[in-house]
């Protein structure tokens, strides 16, 4: 895997090893330019923390009046009251789940296939992978859709995790891990009498565990934040992922600025929490995406 | 006698679920999830399940139960 | 594989498969139901409907209709006259501009400055990276906020340093720019990772050589970083590109269009044909043309992805 971040913030090339006055004002500027640059990352969401901890009426505010006098969570308590955002999080959480099990699974037997196996058809579905890989879901959803209906799928769980777990980036990222694995591990278990679904059980899988939560965790950023195939295949509210519901209130709260930004922190807290847990697995799994292998 | 057209029926009820009902999908995928899971993390020993995996299984399995038991709750949508 | 394995299968199945020409003495069929589950989903959920993208545009389709007439390329062609479509294609490509312009050099700036491993590392990334696991829903919706036109936080520290305020999403010409910036600012964690990943994946000796000949910082950047992480730049560049023309859910959230097609987008209007009149094969033929795009941009990775630097 060619992906190893190193976030470390040890000199790795030695580019601060010189000194001199010209290095510390280089390292004064740099230090100066990413500051600013965390600054504007974070600032929009301290924004959002502000408003939805404000009172309603008293939500317009001056540059003075950023800080909420008393904070208050009724906002949270209303949104919360009013609307199904815990069964919006449960839809959200079941179409993750699904989705990234049965990506990991499928993606890594077929991974496993491509990189290990020998058999005919073996290059057509390397194209077919790499082929479908360029192709954007978002304009395929009509005839998808008027294949669904044909399945009587149409709002249905099943018809929004298909088209995510058809996803053919983990299938390629697999193949490319699986290629740096050592062919005569194989060699050794097949002496031991293993078959090849055993190979894949007991060696692969075990020896791909830091893929396969790479590759978890960038599937399940990407689930949680998916938006237009849910929009258009749910039709009961009562199903909605979170974003789908989420952006459903835009026009139900126009104005209620506080207990928007309460929606949205509450819908952003499980994955800035996941990722400040483990930074470094949330961009490997981004920075797999540049990777050729 | 099953006809075609009942079969077709059974993705769609399984496949929904109103505010008030069942999950069934939750039941099948959490559940099918947290078997996997479960077995990876407890009963196979050389795939060196951390701490992660663990909790995962217990967590799959409370919203595999917290799907079929959803209209039970008390909480007035 | 060795033979023997072919026995992991059921005999009758293995029969089959030899006897369809698929499984020789030296094909272990097992690999077939490895792979056959991936490859089935890939045909029923990705082929099939792609090929259908093509079919449908070629025809009048309302999804209630009883038949849906063949009317050739008509779809094309009043796409052709569409004004609406063409200001969509106008701000797709403003868009993708944008972010090629703004997006990718500053995210290798980002990822420059950090790959000097200066203290607090960790932190500038973790908080930079921010914007892009939260969803596009929530970044859309408090950026919103942010923008509002009274209250909104960008017009009061705009008025509060005592310059003029903008209604900046409902405004016709600062809408788009106004949601492109929201965009960059959203996805700039992401290339500038893949930028990062890059510079780790550039051998430490190469600099430690350079040091040792007496190469000066920017000697070491010219002609050492610059020409090994053009892959990695050509990639993001590309990956930019494609992923711009998929721009979406920031205009339904942010601005619905508006106002007055000044946000339409091509999948914008797209899903507006689609979903909102239930226009199926119009839409089709908007897909088809984003699917042409598309291609076009992979086909120019692919070209210049071949010609990689090996180290």
């Amino acid at each position: 895997m060619s992906t190893d971040l190193d976030l470390s913030g040890e000199d790795r090339t030695g580019t601060g090893r010189a000194t001199g006055t010209g290095q510390y004002v280089v390292k004064a500027l740099a230090h100066g330019i990413l500051i600013v640059a965390s600054a504007l990352a974070i600032i929009p969401f301290a924004y959002a923390l502000l408003t939805s901890l404000k009172p309603e009426e008293k939500i317009f505010s001056t540059m003075a009046q950023i800080i909420p006098a008393e904070p208050t969570v009724m906002n949270y308590v209303n949104i919360w009251m009013q609307n199904p955002l815990d069964r919006w999080i449960f839809n959200s959480l079941l179409l993750s789940a699904g989705v990234v099990f049965f990506t990991l699974l499928l993606d890594s037997l077929a991974g496993y296939a491509l990189a290990k196996g020998d058999f005919k058809g073996q290059r057509f579905v390397y194209l077919l992978v790499v082929g479908t890989l360029i192709v954007p879901p978002q304009a395929i959803v009509v005839p998808l859709y008027i294949e669904m209906s044909q399945f009587k799928l149409v709002n249905t769980y099943w018809a929004v995790m298909f088209l995510y777990i058809a996803n053919p980036f983990g299938v390629f990222m697999m193949r490319q891990f699986f290629l740096s694995v050592p062919d005569s591990y194989l060699e050794a278990a097949r002496m031991d009498g293993c078959s090849t679904l055993q190979i894949y059980t007991r060696i692969m899988l075990p020896m791909a565990k830091p893929a396969l939560s790479s590759l978890a965790v960038f599937t399940f950023t990407f689930i949680w934040g998916a938006f237009l195939w849910p929009l258009i295949i749910l039709s009961d509210s009562a199903m909605y992922p979170l974003q789908v519901g989420l952006a459903g209130l835009t026009g139900q709260y126009s104005s209620q600025w506080g207990q928007l930004m309460a929606a949205a922190i509450i819908a952003a807290l499980p994955v800035i929490t996941a990722y400040l847990l483990a930074q470094k697995t949330f961009m490997e799994g981004i920075a797999l995406t540049g990777s050729k292998g | 006698m099953i006809s075609p057209a009942t079969l077709a029926i059974v993705p769609l009820k399984i496949g929904t679920a109103g505010l008030n009902e069942p999950v069934w999908t939750g039941v099948i995928v959490f559940g099918f999830v947290t078997l996997a899971i479960g077995y990876l993390a407890f009963v196979r020993r050389e795939f060196g399940a951390g701490i992660v995996l663990k909790l995962g299984t217990v967590l799959l399995f409370l919203l595999t139960l917290l799907s079929y038991f959803w209209p039970s709750r008390p909480w007035p949508h | 594989m060795s033979t023997q394995s072919v026995r992991e299968i059921p005999k009758q199945l293995s029969e089959w498969l030899t006897n369809a020409g698929l499984v020789d003495a030296q094909t272990n069929p097992a690999w077939y139901f490895i792979v056959v589950p991936k490859v089935l989903l890939f045909g029923l959920i990705m082929i099939v409907p792609f090929l259908g993208a093509f079919y449908v545009s070629l025809h009048e389709w309302a999804p209630l209709a009883q038949t849906h007439p063949f009317i050739g390329l008509d779809n094309y062609v009043q796409l052709l006259h569409d004004k609406v479509f063409w200001k969509s294609l106008q701000n797709t490509v403003f868009y993708a501009a944008m972010l090629l312009l703004f997006d990718v050099p500053i995210a290798l700036g980002l990822a420059l400055l950090l790959n000097m491993k200066l203290r607090g590392t960790r932190f500038y990334s973790a908080a930079i990276f921010l914007p892009v696991v939260t969803s596009w829903v929530v970044v859309s919706l408090i950026w919103t906020w942010i923008y509002s036109p009274t209250n909104g936080i960008l017009n009061i520290s705009l008025a509060s340093l005592g310059l003029p305020t903008f209604d900046w999403l409902g405004n016709r010409a600062l809408a788009m720019p106004a949601v492109t910036a929201m965009s960059i600012w959203k996805h700039i964690g992401f290339n500038m990772v893949i930028f990062l990943a890059g510079l780790g994946g550039i051998p430490d000796h190469y600099y430690e050589a350079a040091i040792i000949d007496g190469a000066n910082r920017w000697q070491r950047f010219r002609y050492i970083t610059l020409p090994l992480l053009k892959p990695t730049a050509f990639f993001v560049i590309i990956v930019t590109m494609i992923f711009s023309f998929r721009v979406y859910t920031q205009v339904y959230v942010m601005t619905n269009g508006g106002p007055v097609h000044a946000t339409y987008t091509l999948m914008y209007y797209f899903w507006e044909q689609g979903f909102g009149r239930f226009n199926y094969g119009y839409a089709s033929a908007m897909a088809v043309v984003l699917l042409v795009i598309v291609f076009g941009l992979s086909i120019l990775q692919q070209r210049t992805w071949g010609t990689d630097v090996e180290y």
